[in-house]
């Protein structure tokens, strides 16, 4: 009994140094990271969201709340000093989920200066059920339908961004994507910054609605098959993104 | 994390194995010798991976230990009332009652959800007040309105004592050292093994049969902004394991997800069901409030209730879809094509006993 106690004391041991050799080893001294906080704006002011909490006023003079917004990045581009490295992975944020609030890059070869992506996906990557395994319900969440070609708006691949609230007394879903199988993803330059281990991106959601005015009156509560609210809203999108150290 | 939970579960087999390997009779150790069987899933492609926690992988053995555990009414204290007198294969794993009646007819205060593609969730009860189909199954079996057990040791004895238990386990595990947390794992297996991928929208998206014009139409209206039911309920899996309030209620009865996170946007939100199968679960919503599909369209088609955390993807709250009533009979005539007869009829999912 002693010496079956002994081995399972012995087993023990060896299990915790087996657990510890799983966490990779990092090498503080010549890896670089970045990490990026994703904040959602109102005129500088961080939103509050809820149905009912804040209502924000745009450009064309109608009051708005917001509950909740959803929207991918694709194509990532870091910089440094004297090369880039693209990403292999999107980039989700969700307001409703924390977790995708924050996102850290490891083993960089340098400080990182510069940040390029896409709003959305290309046309190339934008393909129907390709994403079902990512995380954070990624699929579930931002999937466009495929109405099996009988819908000429609706024909698969994922929405680009959920931006959802009230205006007046009813609701608003401004949901970009792919409608009519158009790409209507938006392609960044790179932002500069001062080199540096963290950044936050900035959306001042106000600007999706200033230039050329948005009208939700006019394009009512759902928009994925309205092709000229998208177009709007994709002119809209150029100067939404800032980014600072 | 998960790498430590591994070595845990292995330390656990191997301390039980030291411990008991001295007292152990000839035939235990032909029983920690057994192999069980992999269970081969295969899935439409437009379906993700499942969700498989990897110290309770599924085997054909343990699927058929859970599924007899899943219809005796031995978990439950009085040997009246199994998982499946509340959940029941003919309607799709749900219940007809507004709410089922467990030992000595306690009712609880929700509808019995469907237990259909469980496999590929991750949170699980109306609010997710569960985690896995393991931490679920722990609930039933000591909740005073369900299985009514005072303690688990009453349960292992019984099990224990029976005829088959200890053989089933065995197969399964390795084991007939019955313990909870066997019962539960095994009963997980069988949840997992519960999927449904035939019914005849799956068929026409494959390109076996064709859509009436009914059936085209109703898809339209569900898939597009018209009825905009497929944000929440999204094509293929049928929910977006997101928790939304629909509309149900301006004052709410049931506080929902807000029970678990105490977060006030989650007020009166409840976990989107499934759709596939929804022709045989009535009565519908998580307090069975409406009888048929009819009743449900109409709901929706009506706008909804207001309220500060009605889902904005409820767009028309107040003002409603306005569907024609042929419009409304097609999309009925499209959630219709979500059944699956060979799902219903299903052998592997039936009662072991009969
Ligand atoms: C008296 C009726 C009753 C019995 C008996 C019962 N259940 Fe349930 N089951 C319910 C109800 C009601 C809920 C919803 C509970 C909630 O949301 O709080 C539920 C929820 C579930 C769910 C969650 C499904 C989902 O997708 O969220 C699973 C799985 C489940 N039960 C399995 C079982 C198992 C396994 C047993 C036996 C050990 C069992 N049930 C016994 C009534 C019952
Ligand atoms: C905002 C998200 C949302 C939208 C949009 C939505 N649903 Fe639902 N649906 C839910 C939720 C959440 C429930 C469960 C609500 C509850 O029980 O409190 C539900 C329940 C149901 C049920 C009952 C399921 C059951 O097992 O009891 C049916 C049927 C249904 N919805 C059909 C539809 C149809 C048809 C549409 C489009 C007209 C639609 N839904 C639009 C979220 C949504």
């Amino acid at each position: 009994m002693l010496k079956n106690n002994f081995i399972s004391f012995l087993f023990i041991i060896v299990v915790i140094f087996c657990c510890v050799g799983c966490e990779p080893d990092s090498d503080p001294d010549d890896s670089y990271s970045l990490s990026i906080q994703f904040n959602h704006l109102v005129d500088g002011e961080e939103i509050v969201y809820g149905n009912d909490n804040i209502f924000y006023m745009n450009e064309f003079g109608t009051p708005y709340s917001v509950r909740r917004l959803l929207y991918v990045l694709s194509d990532v581009v870091l910089y440094f000093e004297d090369e880039s490295m693209a990403l292999n992975d999107f980039i989700f944020i969700n307001t409703d989920d924390a977790e995708t609030l924050n996102y850290n890059i490891e083993n960089l070869p340098g400080l990182c200066s510069g940040i390029s992506f896409r709003l959305g996906f290309s046309s190339e990557k934008n393909i129907d059920n390709e994403y079902l395994n990512s995380p954070n319900n990624f699929h579930n969440a931002m999937v466009w339908p495929n109405l099996n070609g009988t819908n000429l708006a609706f024909q698969g691949g994922y929405h680009y961004m959920k931006l959802e609230g009230k205006y007046d007394e009813i609701f608003y879903n401004t949901h970009t994507g792919p409608t009519n199988a158009e790409d209507f993803s938006i392609a960044y330059p790179v932002f500069d910054f001062t080199a540096s281990e963290s950044i936050s991106i900035n959306m001042n959601v106000n600007n999706w609605y200033n230039e050329p005015i948005y009208d939700m009156n006019l394009f009512g509560s759902g928009i994925m098959d309205n092709i000229e609210a998208q177009i709007i809203l994709y002119q809209n999108g150029s100067d939404i993104f800032s980014v600072e150290t | 994390m998960r790498c430590f939970l591994v070595f845990f579960f292995l330390i656990l087999f191997f301390s039980s194995c030291e411990k008991y390997e001295p007292y152990c009779p000839e035939e235990v150790t032909t029983c920690e010798d057994q192999n069980a069987t992999p269970m081969n899933f295969s899935f439409p492609s437009n379906f993700p991976n499942p969700d498989i926690p990897i110290f309770n992988p599924t085997t054909e053995e343990g699927v058929s230990l859970g599924r007899h555990l899943f219809y005796d009414p031995i978990l439950s204290s009085d040997n009246t009332v199994s998982c499946a007198s509340c959940h029941k294969q003919e309607y799709a794993f749900s219940d007809n009652k507004e709410f089922s009646f467990g030992v000595g007819g306690a009712i609880g205060d929700r509808h019995a959800p469907t237990i259909i593609n469980s496999i590929f969730s991750t949170e699980f009860d109306w609010d997710g007040k569960s985690s896995s189909l393991e931490d679920q199954a722990f609930r039933p079996i000591l909740n005073e309105i369900e299985l009514h057990n005072n303690n688990w040791s009453e349960v292992i004895n019984r099990l224990k004592m029976s005829e088959i238990y200890p053989d089933l386990f065995c197969d399964a595990f390795g084991t007939d050292d019955i313990d909870s947390l066997h019962v539960v794992m095994a009963i997980a297996q069988f949840e997992r093994s519960i999927i449904s991928h035939n019914s005849r929208f799956d068929q026409w998206l494959n390109g076996e049969i064709m859509f009436t014009e009914e059936e085209i139409d109703g898809f339209n209206i569900y898939a597009t902004e018209r009825g905009d039911c497929f944000h929440c309920h999204p094509i293929g899996l049928f929910t977006d394991n997101i928790f939304h309030n629909n509309g149900l209620d301006t004052d709410f009865q049931d506080l929902g997800r807000y029970n678990v996170t105490g977060n006030p946007l989650d007020q009166g939100l409840f976990k989107s069901p499934t759709l596939r199968n929804i022709e045989f679960s009535a009565p519908y919503m998580h307090d069975g409030r409406f009888t048929t599909l009819e009743e449900v369209i109409d709901h929706y088609n009506s706008g909804g209730h207001p309220s500060p955390t009605v889902d904005p993807l409820m767009k028309y709250v107040g003002v409603g879809l306005l569907l024609s009533n042929e419009e409304k009979v097609n999309l009925k005539a499209f959630l219709l094509t979500l059944s699956d007869e060979e799902f219903l009829n299903n052998s592997n999912f039936s009662n072991p006993f009969k």
